[in-house]
């Protein structure tokens, strides 16, 4: 009975991941692919040189991220796991975080009247996971600095 | 004071490096924050909760490296990085690291 009502339970966590997962994600995706279009005009690269306009000192910024994936996604990523092969779940996951958290540094830089980012640093943080692995989660911390191009770049 | 995470500030020269500056924090998740995110987690998308955090701990570090480059007598630190690392499984390190310098305007 107790075995029952555990697999009930998973079946249900996995079902509600699942419906209402893919719609966030959905909605995810036509968010970030409307962002990017509207900051595309920020330049971003991970050079640590850049050819700034020097009457706007340039400015560090930071993103921090978590996200979570959603319990059907983990359990697919557990079954290919076992059987081995890219966990393509969880790398789709990742890719929009790190879409996510370059956004976040485009908008935070143009707020703040920069129109680029030099030096892009996007690394997954150390959070202390659960040991058991029920909650997959990825951190991320970004860093850039923000300034104005040369007028010649724009 | 002017913080960055290159080795150089267009429109400045470094007069003078004094050294490496340095701010940690360590940070444990409440009850509450967990259980929250972990209800999130079953549908995915970020954990607020975590975010809100990581932010909190971030600016904490930064703000005891750039105390200590003030203390310095810096008016720029160049070249700052972080670094992160689990201390138990519910605790982790947010550790931020940069060079203090002196700044004067080129030209």
């Amino acid at each position: 009975m107790e075995a029952l009502i555990g697999i009930l339970s998973l079946l249900t966590l996995m079902f509600v991941g699942w419906f209402w997962g893919a719609r966030r994600r959905a909605r995810h995706r036509e968010s970030l692919s409307a962002r990017e279009q509207a900051l595309k005009h920020v330049c971003v690269s991970n050079s640590k040189h850049y050819a700034a306009s020097p009457h706007h000192a340039p400015r560090l910024i930071n993103v921090e991220l978590v996200w979570g994936i959603d319990r059907f996604q983990a359990f697919l990523g557990a079954v290919t796991n076992f059987f081995g092969g890219e966990l393509t779940s969880v790398a789709e996951v990742m890719g929009r975080a790190r879409r996510e958290a370059l956004l976040r540094l485009k908008a935070q830089a143009e707020a703040s009247g920069y129109d680029a980012l030099a030096n892009l640093r996007l690394e997954t943080a150390d959070i202390g996971n659960d040991p058991q692995q029920r909650d997959l989660k990825v951190a991320l911390l970004g860093s850039a600095t923000a300034y104005r191009r040369l007028r010649a770049d724009r | 004071m002017i913080v960055v995470n290159t080795e150089t500030v267009a429109g400045y020269r470094i007069e003078r490096v004094l050294g490496l500056v340095q701010g940690n924090t360590v940070r444990a998740k409440n009850f509450g924050r967990d259980f929250l995110a972990g209800l999130k987690n079953i549908v995915g998308g970020e954990l607020s909760e975590y975010t809100e955090l990581l932010t909190e701990s971030r600016q904490q570090a930064t703000q005891r490296m750039l105390d200590e480059a003030q203390r310095l007598g810096a008016n720029a630190v160049i070249n700052v990085r972080y670094s992160t690392s689990a201390v138990t499984a519910g605790a982790a390190e947010l550790y931020a690291y940069g060079t203090a310098v002196t700044l004067i305007p080129e030209g």
